[in-house]
This record gives C-alpha cells, sequence and structure tokens, in this order.
C-alpha cells in the first residue's frame, strides 16, 4: 500500500483510551518503585495511584459498565468493544493494584522502617502501645462511630462511595437467648473526622503509626450489648461518580448540582474492594447486598484499603529528609515587582507555574478590585477553593461597586460541592455570576480587567492553561501570558460576551475557541505544516498536553508524518495515536514526563515554514474538549515569550531522567538516563533552575550592574 | 468619513466612549468603540444577539410579546455593556421595527426597561447611513473606476439600490422587500422555489429597469451571508473592507449549492444557522439573477455595518457638526439626479437654488432660521419645478406630489414633505391654514416652510426671464427694506414686475419692502 491511500482511520491506529490513561498510572507507579526517589516522596506516589485508580472507576469505568447495560456493541476508534475494553482495564487493574501492594509492603514500608518510620500491626503492639490505645479508644473514637446492625428490622444500609467499612460478624454471648432483633451482622463506618493512621507513644526519635482499622477492630468489644465479635473485615464499595444534571432543562443549575452532589453517593456500585482474609461466604453476602455481580470488579486487597490515605500519613510525619529537596517558587522577575498595571503595560508577559508563585495573577484581581479607574473585572473560575484569595478580591471589588462577572463552573468533577458555597456569597455581593453555560462546560481560563486610563480604554489580560486555583498552582506546571494587547483583548471582551450569553462568536482577532472552531484550526495548522513542508525547510510541529485522544487530529497527524512532517509530542496522560509505526507514524515521537509536578501545560508550536507560530491554550486535543467545553487557543506573540515557550518544549523533549518514550507497540520505555551527571537533563529541576536564575537578576539592571541603596 | 479630516476640536481632552446599536430584522448588534483625540476609532466590543423582529412584522405586522420580551431583554444586556464603559449611546432600528403596527409602544416599552432611546430610521435615513460607510469603500477600493456604479444592500427587510458616478449619487431606490421578508412571503404561499424565482425576477428587472438610462460598469454587493461564504472561495481577493469577487468564485458557490439537494446540507456546507441558510439562498439568487442581467467581470463585496456608520454620527456630534449638513453634498446630488429624471430646466433650477442659498446666508439670522433649513432650501429650489414634468399647468402642485414621494438620499419622510411644501409654495397661492397639508404641520415647521418659500420665491422672480443673468447676489437689511444688489447685464424690469407678485410673502414675513439695485 502506498502512503498516500493509507486508510489512516484503521483500528489498528489506535490505542484504546482507557487503557492508555491506565498504563499512565503504571508510569506513576514506576515513580513509586523508583529507588532514586526519596521513601516518602515514593509513599506519595503509591497515595497518587491510588486516588487515580479511584476517580478511573467511579468515572471511566462506571461509564463502560453503563454502555454495556445500556447494551452499547459498538466498538471505539480502536475497535473494541465495550466489554473488551472492561476485560482489559480489569486485568491491569488487577496487575497494577498488586505491583502496587507488593511495592508498599516489599519496599516502602520497610525501607520507612529503617529511616525509624514504622507502621506497627496489632500483633507488635507494645504494652504501653496497648493501654495509650485502649484509652485512645474509648475517649476518641468510641464516640466517633456509630454501628449500624443488620437485622430484620433495620436492613442492609446504603453505604457511601469510597469510604472503608468494618463489617463485624457478632453472635450472642449467651447461646438460646431470645433477643427481639436478631443479628449477625454489625456495620460501622470508618471515621472521617480523624486521621486514618495514629501516632504511637514514643520515647525515642522513632516514629510509630498504628492503623485506625486495626484498632478499632481491636478494641471494639462492646459493639452491641449481648453480642461478641467473631470477626471484623474491611471493605471499600465505590459507586458511580457520574452526575446526571440535565441542564437542558434545569432553570436551576446551581440548585440542580447540588441536588447531584447530595446524590451521587448512591450511584451505581461497581467495584468493591475487601481485606483478603475475609472469608467467601461474606463476600458472596456482601456482594448480593450491595449487587456486585461482575467478578472482575472484586479485588481482595492485603491489609490495608484505600491507599490515598497516605497523603495524611506524609503529612503526619516530618521527616524534610526524606522527600526531595522544596523547590520554592520563585517571584516573576518582572510580574512581581513594581505597580502590575505598569508592568504588564510594558510588555507581555509569562508565568511559569509552579516554578514561579501564582501571586502576580492575585495581584492583578486584587490591585484592580482597589483601583478607581477600574471599571469591570472579569474571570472564568473552574476549580477554584472558597478560601482563595481570589474569590476573596472579587467580593470585596463586587461589594466596593464595580462590576464584576464571574463564570462559576459549578461541574468541574468532584469538586462541585466546594463551588456552590463561595459562589453563592459572590452573588450576593453584588457580582453577575454564571453558574456556567448549557451544554458545556467552561474549561478556559481567562482573566479581564477592563481600566479607563488617561489614553483611552486599556485591557489588562490574563490567559493561562491552568485553573485559578492556589493550591493547584503550586502542582501542577502551567503556563499563563500576561498581556495588554488590544487585539487580544478585544476577543476577550468576546469571549465573555459568548460566555455569559450576551452575543453570538464575534470575529477574532487572534483567540480560537471551542467548540465552534478549534479542532478546525488545529486541523488547518497541521494542514499548512504539510503544504509548506520540503526537503530543505522541513514541517515541524511540536506539542504538550494532557490527552491526546481526537480521532481527527490523530489522522491528520498521521497524514502529516507520512509527507515527512517532523512531529514531537509530549502528552502527560493518555494519548491514542500510535508513534513510530512504519509508513503511518514514522516521524512522531510520544514522549511523557512523570515527575515531582503534574504535567499540565498545553503548549502547540507550529514550524510554519520558519515562521514559528507558538500557542497556549486550555484544551488538550479530546473531543471532549474540541465539542463540549468552551476552551480558548491563544498565540504567543511577543517574541521573548515565544521564546520562553520554545524553551519550555525543548526542556521536556530533552528530558531524560524522568521521560518515558511511547513504542511501536504502544508501550512506554523510560528513556535511558546517561550515566554521566552532566549529561542528565530532568526538564523540571531545569525549568525551575531557570526560573531561579531570572529572580537573582531581578536586583541587577539590564546591563547587569549590582544597584546600591542610597537610602533606607 | 475618511473624507472629512478632524477638526481640531477644543470639546473634549480625553479618548471619547461610544457606543451603536442597530436593531435590524434577524438581530441585534452593539458596537463600543473608543475614538481618539485625532477621531480615529478603535472597537473595543461588538456584540450580535439574534433576535426574530423581521419574523414577527413582515408575517404578522406587529411585534409579539415574546419578541418584545427578548428585545428588552437584550437591551438591558446592552446597556450594561454601555454603562460598564460609560459610553454614549445612539441606537437605531431599521425596517422591521418601522413596519411593526405597535413600533411606538415597542420603543417606549425597551426605553423603560433598559434606559435605551430607539430611533426608528426611515429608509432615507437608512440610506444616508448606508452611503456615510460606503463612500470611504469606493474611495479606497473604486478611486480609478470609471462609468456608474450599481450599489446593492440586500437587507433582511429591504433592499437598498444606488446608482453612483464616482462618489455621487445619481439615483436611489429602496424596496421593502428584502431576504427575510422574501423567504417570509414565500413560505405563506407554498411551492416557494417556483414562486421564488418568479419574485425575484420581477424585483431585479424592475429595480433595474429604474437604472435603465445608465451602463452600469461596477458592482458593489452589501450582505453578510454572501460575504461569510465567497471570503472562503478560492479566487476570491480580500481587499480593504470586503472582498473582490471574480465571477468565476460566485458561479462556484452557485454550482456547490445546486449539487445540495435541501438546506440542510447547504447549511452544514457553509457552517450557516438554520434561519441564516434560509436568508441566504434568497439573496444569492436575487444576486445570480441580477447579474444575468447586467454581467459584470467581477464585483466587490462591501462589508458596511450600520453600526460603523452611526458610530460616525456619534463622532460628528461630539464634534459639534449636524451628521446631515456633513451629509448635504450627496443630498444635493440625489436631488440632482432625481430633477433630471423629470427633465427639470437644469440652469435654472440650479440658477434658483444658489440664489435662494445666497439669499438665505444673508437673511438667516434675521428670520431665525438655522441648521438644515439652508439645506431644505436648496433642495427645494433644485426641485421646484420638476412637476412641469406632468403638466405646466398648477406644476407647483405637481412639485409637491414628486417630491414627497420620490427617494433623495439623506431626506426622511417629514424632511422629504416639508422641502415638498416650501417648493409647492414657490409661487401661485401662499401658505394658507385652509391648505391641509400645511395645517396639519406644527407652527414652528409651518413658519420655517412660510419663511424658506418666502426666499425660494424671490431667487425664482430673480431668474423670471430663465437666463442666468444674474451674478454676484448680495442683500443688506435696514430699517424699512432689504436691499438686493445684484451683477450683471441686466436692467431688472422684468425681476422687479415679477418681485412685485413674488416678493409680497418676504414682505410680509420681514415687514420690509423688497428693493432691487444694480451694483454701481
Amino acid at each position: 500500500m502506498s502512503k498516500e491511500d493509507h486508510d489512516f482511520g484503521a483500528p489498528q491506529n489506535f490505542l484504546n483510551r482507557e487503557l492508555s490513561w491506565l498504563d499512565f498510572n503504571f508510569r506513576v507507579l514506576a515513580e513509586a518503585e523508583n529507588s532514586q526517589v526519596p521513601v516518602l516522596d515514593r509513599l506519595k506516589f503509591i497515595a497518587i495511584v491510588s486516588s487515580n485508580l479511584d476517580e478511573f472507576t467511579t468515572v471511566r469505568i462506571a461509564n463502560m459498565i453503563r454502555l454495556k447495560r445500556e447494551g452499547v456493541h459498538a466498538t471505539d476508534v480502536a475497535g473494541l468493544s465495550p466489554d473488551q475494553v472492561l476485560e482489559g482495564m480489569a486485568e491491569k487493574k488487577h496487575a497494577m493494584v498488586k505491583r502496587q501492594y507488593d511495592c508498599l509492603f516489599n519496599e516502602v514500608l520497610p525501607q520507612l522502617s529503617e529511616n525509624n518510620i514504622s507502621l506497627v500491626r496489632p500483633s507488635d503492639f507494645t504494652t504501653d502501645d496497648k493501654e495509650f490505645l485502649s484509652s485512645f479508644y474509648e475517649g476518641n473514637i468510641a464516640p466517633a462511630i456509630t454501628p449500624m446492625a443488620v437485622d430484620p428490622g433495620h436492613p442492609f444500609p446504603l453505604l457511601a462511595s469510597g469510604k472503608v467499612y468494618l463489617l463485624f460478624r457478632v453472635a450472642p454471648v449467651e447461646q438460646g437467648k431470645m433477643f427481639f432483633n436478631k443479628t449477625d451482622t454489625v456495620l460501622v463506618q470508618m471515621p472521617t473526622s480523624m486521621h486514618r493512621f495514629i501516632t504511637l507513644p514514643s520515647n525515642d526519635s522513632k516514629v510509630r503509626m498504628a492503623a485506625l482499622d486495626d484498632i478499632i477492630r481491636l478494641y471494639s468489644k462492646n459493639l452491641l450489648g449481648g453480642y461478641e465479635i467473631e470477626g471484623a473485615y474491611a471493605f471499600r464499595l465505590l459507586r458511580d461518580a457520574e452526575m446526571v444534571v440535565d441542564d437542558e432543562s434545569a432553570d436551576d443549575l446551581l440548585g440542580a448540582i447540588d441536588e447531584a452532589v447530595r446524590s451521587r453517593r448512591w450511584g451505581d456500585p461497581i467495584t468493591l474492594e475487601i481485606s483478603d482474609d475475609m472469608p467467601e461466604e461474606i463476600l458472596s453476602y456482601l456482594r448480593t447486598k450491595l449487587g456486585v455481580n461482575d467478578q472482575r470488579q472484586i479485588f481482595r486487597l492485603p491489609w490495608l484499603l484505600e491507599l490515598s490515605s497516605f497523603f495524611g500519613f506524609i503529612g503526619q510525619v516530618d521527616r524534610p529528609d526524606l522527600i526531595e529537596k522544596p523547590w520554592p517558587a520563585q517571584d516573576h522577575p518582572k510580574l512581581s515587582s513594581g505597580d502590575i498595571f505598569e508592568v504588564m503595560r510594558k510588555s507581555d508577559n509569562l508565568l511559569s507555574l509552579p516554578y514561579q508563585k501564582f501571586d502576580p495573577v492575585v495581584e492583578l484581581v486584587r490591585k484592580a478590585s482597589n483601583d478607581p479607574d477600574v471599571l469591570a473585572i472579569k474571570i472564568t473560575l473552574y476549580r477554584v477553593s472558597g478560601a482563595s484569595p481570589l474569590v476573596q478580591a472579587l467580593i470585596h471589588a463586587a461589594q466596593t461597586g464595580k462590576q464584576v462577572t464571574a463564570l462559576v463552573e459549578l461541574r468541574a468533577r468532584f469538586d462541585e460541592a466546594a463551588n456552590i458555597g463561595w459562589a453563592k456569597a459572590l452573588d450576593s455581593a453584588g457580582a453577575h455570576v454564571i453558574y456556567g453555560v448549557v451544554g458545556y462546560k467552561t474549561h478556559s481560563k481567562v482573566l479581564l480587567v477592563v481600566r479607563k486610563e488617561k489614553d483611552g480604554i486599556r485591557r489588562y489580560v490574563h490567559l493561562g492553561t491552568g485553573n485559578y486555583n492556589d493550591k493547584t498552582a503550586k502542582l501542577y506546571t502551567d503556563l499563563g501570558l500576561f498581556t495588554t494587547r488590544p487585539e487580544i483583548g478585544q476577543d476577550v471582551s468576546g469571549f465573555f460576551n459568548v460566555i455569559t450569553g450576551y452575543s453570538l462568536p464575534p470575529r477574532w482577532n487572534c483567540l480560537t475557541m471551542a467548540p465552534t472552531r478549534l479542532r478546525k484550526t488545529i486541523l488547518t495548522m497541521i494542514k499548512r505544516e504539510m503544504e509548506v513542508h520540503t526537503p530543505e525547510s522541513p514541517g515541524r510541529i511540536r506539542a504538550k498536553m494532557n490527552s491526546l485522544v481526537d480521532p481527527d487530529v490523530i489522522k491528520a497527524l498521521y497524514a502529516a508524518s507520512c509527507k515527512g512532517v517532523k512531529i514531537d509530542l509530549l502528552v502527560r496522560g493518555l494519548c491514542r495515536l500510535r508513534a513510530g509505526v512504519k509508513n503511518l507514524s514514522e516521524n512522531i515521537r510520544v514522549f511523557s514526563i512523570l515527575d515531582r509536578y503534574l504535567e499540565h501545560p498545553r503548549i502547540f508550536y507550529f514550524n510554519n515554514g520558519g515562521n514559528e507560530e507558538v500557542y497556549l491554550a486550555s484544551a488538550d486535543w479530546m473531543e471532549r474538549n474540541f465539542d463540549m467545553r468552551l476552551e480558548l487557543m491563544f498565540p504567543i506573540i511577543d517574541p521573548i515569550c515565544k521564546k520562553q515557550a520554545i524553551e519550555n518544549l525543548d526542556a521536556g523533549f530533552s528530558d531524560n531522567v524522568k521521560a518515558w518514550q511511547m513504542q511501536e507497540d504502544g508501550s512506554y520505555k523510560r528513556v535511558e538516563m546517561p550515566e554521566k551527571k552532566a549529561k542528565q537533563l530532568r526538564s523540571q529541576e531545569f525549568i525551575y533552575n531557570k526560573a531561579c536564575n531570572k529572580t537573582q537578576n531581578r536586583s541587577r539592571t539590564a546591563e547587569g550592574m549590582f544597584v546600591a541603596k542610597s537610602s533606607v | 468619513m475618511t473624507t472629512k479630516k478632524a477638526k481640531k476640536n477644543k470639546r473634549f481632552r480625553k479618548p471619547k466612549q461610544i457606543a451603536a446599536i442597530d436593531i435590524g430584522s434577524t438581530s441585534a448588534r452593539l458596537c463600543v468603540a473608543e475614538m481618539s483625540l485625532d477621531g480615529k476609532m478603535t472597537v473595543l466590543e461588538e456584540l450580535v444577539h439574534p433576535v426574530a423582529v423581521g419574523r414577527d412584522t413582515f408575517n404578522r405586522g406587529y411585534i409579539t410579546p415574546e419578541v418584545l420580551r427578548a428585545l428588552c431583554s437584550i437591551m438591558c444586556k446592552f446597556s450594561g455593556v454601555i454603562k460598564t464603559y460609560q459610553a454614549e449611546e445612539l441606537a437605531v432600528a431599521t425596517s422591521a421595527m418601522r413596519e411593526a403596527e405597535n413600533c411606538d409602544l415597542v420603543v417606549d416599552r425597551i426605553r423603560h426597561e433598559s434606559g435605551i432611546n430607539i430611533s426608528v430610521i426611515d429608509a432615507v435615513e437608512e440610506s444616508r447611513l448606508t452611503c456615510q460607510v460606503l463612500l470611504p469603500f469606493l474611495e479606497l477600493n473604486l478611486s480609478e473606476a470609471n462609468g456608474y456604479t450599481l450599489f446593492v444592500d440586500l437587507g433582511g427587510g429591504s433592499t437598498e439600490t444606488l446608482l453612483l458616478k464616482g462618489e455621487d449619487i445619481v439615483l436611489a431606490n429602496n424596496r421593502r422587500l428584502g431576504t427575510l421578508r422574501l423567504f417570509q412571503n414565500l413560505t405563506r404561499y407554498g411551492d416557494r422555489q417556483m414562486l421564488q424565482e418568479s419574485v425575484i425576477r420581477n424585483v431585479v428587472s424592475s429595480t433595474l429597469n429604474h437604472f435603465r438610462d445608465y451602463t452600469i460598469s461596477n458592482c458593489v454587493i452589501s450582505n453578510s451571508l454572501v460575504e461569510k461564504v465567497l471570503a472562503d472561495i478560492d479566487g476570491v481577493e480580500a481587499i480593504e473592507g470586503g472582498l473582490k469577487v471574480p465571477m468565476e468564485a460566485f458561479a462556484s458557490v452557485i454550482s456547490m449549492v445546486e449539487r445540495k439537494s435541501n438546506n440542510e446540507d447547504i447549511a452544514l456546507m457553509f457552517g450557516f444557522t438554520q434561519a441564516e441558510v434560509e436568508l441566504f439562498m434568497p439573496a444569492l439568487a436575487t444576486l445570480e439573477r441580477l447579474f444575468k442581467t447586467i454581467k459584470p467581470k467581477c464585483f466587490y463585496i462591501a462589508e458596511l455595518e450600520l453600526m460603523t456608520s452611526v458610530l460616525y454620527d456619534l463622532r460628528m456630534r461630539a464634534w459639534g457638526q449636524n451628521p446631515l449638513l456633513e451629509f448635504s453634498e450627496q443630498v444635493i446630488q440625489s436631488a440632482r439626479g432625481l430633477a433630471a429624471r423629470f427633465g427639470y430646466d437644469e440652469s435654472h433650477s440650479i440658477a434658483v437654488a444658489q440664489m435662494s442659498v445666497a439669499l438665505y446666508d444673508y437673511l438667516a439670522d434675521y428670520l431665525d432660521l438655522s441648521g438644515k433649513d439652508r439645506l431644505y432650501l436648496e433642495v427645494a429650489g433644485i426641485l421646484h419645478d420638476v412637476g412641469m414634468f406632468i403638466s405646466d399647468e398648477a406644476h407647483h402642485k405637481h412639485s409637491q406630489y414628486l417630491i414627497e414621494w420620490s427617494e433623495i438620499v439623506g431626506l426622511n419622510r417629514e424632511e422629504r414633505s416639508l422641502v415638498a411644501m416650501i417648493a409647492r409654495y414657490h409661487r401661485k397661492a401662499l401658505p394658507n391654514l385652509t391648505h391641509q397639508d400645511f395645517a396639519r404641520l406644527p407652527l414652528s415647521d409651518r413658519l420655517r416652510v412660510s419663511k424658506l418659500a418666502a426666499i425660494l420665491r424671490v431667487a425664482d422672480a430673480l431668474d423670471r426671464p430663465h437666463l442666468q443673468v444674474i451674478r454676484n447676489l448680495k442683500a443688506d437689511i435696514n430699517e424699512k427694506s432689504i436691499l438686493i444688489t445684484i451683477d450683471g447685464k441686466t436692467d431688472l424690469i422684468v425681476e422687479r414686475v415679477a418681485m412685485r407678485s413674488k416678493g409680497s410673502l418676504l414682505c410680509e414675513i420681514t415687514g420690509l419692502d423688497i428693493e432691487l439695485a444694480r451694483k454701481q
């Protein structure tokens, strides 16, 4: 077959998205297994693997089960039916969980022990421990737990998703005694109000912890009067987390989501995790009661359930020697100094999170909220915490009579509950609050400050690849553009008019919006790269994103590769494209970086025959982002900022410490790390060091002179 | 307008924010702009909100409560945006609103709810606004072109055609038949395809008939949907403010459309909504028909926004100018084009018009006349004898009728009827409350008509022999009389006789005698 008549859309050219995602989580797990990583960080990666899996289970697996139940037999673009995908997911997930527990028990916990941190099992409790725990149980735990006996008058209760429960098998103390309601089962939910791990008293510097489950099992002798305990077993149920919010018909999106959040706990059961000592008979009792029919969704786990609780464990242990040296966020050399309006008027600036502090974004809003010349502040908020200084500044601005428009996306998965409270507060402060756009999730991250100045209206804009969330700004790598370019300002005003329902989409100067044009624009730019490609000046596309899924874009990339365009992709998570396949994608390389921070920016580079174009975006190349979300892609016009964005890409593609490369069969292999330290490049560290250098230069003049302080 | 150089002004020292609203037959638009000190305008925000005003008006004759609510809600949103910028606004509405029976009530309701005061403009005012943005386009792109230019603006509610020579308007024509109205009407009668063709054929041929005496060399079209489609077609050239379209490119659009069997597919192909495709099809068919007749090699698409023109008006206001006066050259050209159609005695009429304004300039203060009055007088002067086209007898009455019912770019209906009345009183009976048309006018307009007619009568008397012998007219007002001094080879005998009867109105109004004298 010649290259031209390739059927780029053939199923074998695509990877399945769910399985690809699981491969990503394997790469996370590999960091836990990586002996080069400090031990508490390894434990953190174990916790991340679990919390990732929980979300995957309650969303993606649940979705597949729903598809199967609804009788969908259609195959995905990779040619797999829902059942085949379920089978593949279960196989991978079981293997992953096994490796995760092996790693925890055989490597991480022993290594922690060597470092004087131990998780003590009941068999190893000392007399002092028992004494302490006994009174701790009576004083702190017993009041916090509510035993639920299952008897004819009390049917099996509804259990919340994701919570660890203990099932106690009980028997009457005196044989033959008649009870009003005879029972053999008591359920206890692990109290969520206290730490999962309790610190045991210690005379030396050793840290000794005991699991709450063990303590409850050991000391709950008198759960139910007249009964004694025969056995106790932990289990955990995960339910379908998909909210059914009919936002087409819901006039009150806020109320509808409020309602849906409350009902999420009662979605269909998906997965049942049990402690491995649970007898078959009890398991089958639970399966019947909970309605988990699929054998593949039963996970027998040794000792501890919900390994994401180790996040708390890490927080309780103060051992900086066992984590990687922190990289304190740096000040942005320009944005963090002086009047932010003035700095922004001078030139465009790129802020690189979390290497640099998030403060300039907050400062822009804070300053705007106090500035008498500011006419309006508009912002999209997605996954923002209520305590966020941004929200506080917005409330202040609204109270002082500024026009504040905030689009609060309530449908950010798992954050809905957090959003509702402060959204109401903002509303009552007098801001114009919009709770999302019907049918579309607002995913773009954009901030606009309109200011009336001596020489006319000026618009201050921040466009980001990440959310306005002060917490994730410390963990996710993102880029943000600060600009006062009028052509961008006009587009951003237009964008707000679109999402607030004030206007049809305008003619854009330089922004590209999903769902209307983003896919088309990306396809056009890929096509243009093919057209300008010549042997002398080869086409070149480089892109960094979280996920690459959209079949149209993937097909276009295959076509470009066949034409000879060199394509390098940094796809952190799932990727449906197959890289390096002969006669299909031999010019495409796919890398994935897994390091301390979560790789999050979307950077798209097109060589465009030497007239380089660089874009940042809130969107991945996914159908979801192209079709169901309001997204923005924006160009980096300023040459210095453009250079910075390209450097960011360069660093990613040069990484040989934390990078993985996709193989022809779709699997990933670590990029080989050079022996010589000097040749090693860890992109996140590299970018951080650059951020540090920049900050240090700040106190010198442009020519490198140090400035003497002449007055106090 | 780019042709009018910014006047140095001292009225404001800071950039000024201005906002224009345009309510058309399918949507409401808002444009907020900033005008810098030198008059340069930068768009700050542009909003478009669909609202089916035309569907109501052209179908039912009135605006339904549902659309009224939508309009109010949109205007409240617009008003919010305008307030953000503390901008001065001007809102206009065109045929869809104008022709609604409940127009006044709708305007009042919107004003009450949103604070936005909408001026419902008539077709002529619409033409003026269109010209205001069309002329710069022509200057930019067709300044080298020879011959006559036909301009067709295919709107939802009406189709406006202008015939221009260079930048002068020769003839204007406005048809109450736009793409939306066409679609609505045809839907009502069933079998759309066939009716559409015959209606369009009629419209095009009767419109062209209007311009039959002229050879059309250039064609400029304004229609946003056609523009949107053509912009993506190979061979179409993007020019300042629009497109240059070779006929092959237009033909390729026609064949693209013909290959599709239904509107859904066409909508998909061009990225249109259902509503848009329903407007696009009649527009395309009209153009196809038009080009079949005039057979141009290429044509131009001008991207004209009524809002932009409204912004120009606002800018002129900010500069203390009167938009209509700035436009008077076009008004006069249009009046001359009209007069020519009726075969007027050009030299006499122009002489009368010129002497009228010369007199006006001397007498305006004394007569308490100002602003547009001079323009009305000049137009009335140009057109005062057009009634001769029908009959010499009572030609002043025919003049009145013809002026009132013809189109003069830039003069709205009320203004046209004022001009018509001024022309009517250029001879015979003096203004009188027994004349119904006159009696219907408010007092201020009755005075204005009388004063302007009085001047016109004097000017007409001065060219009694229709020989244009008078040069350098001057007028001085002294205690008892108005002394008109002139140059030229005349003994003033005929003029003095004529003045005895025709000057009486001015005598009556001023309380002064009129004396004629030759310059020493």
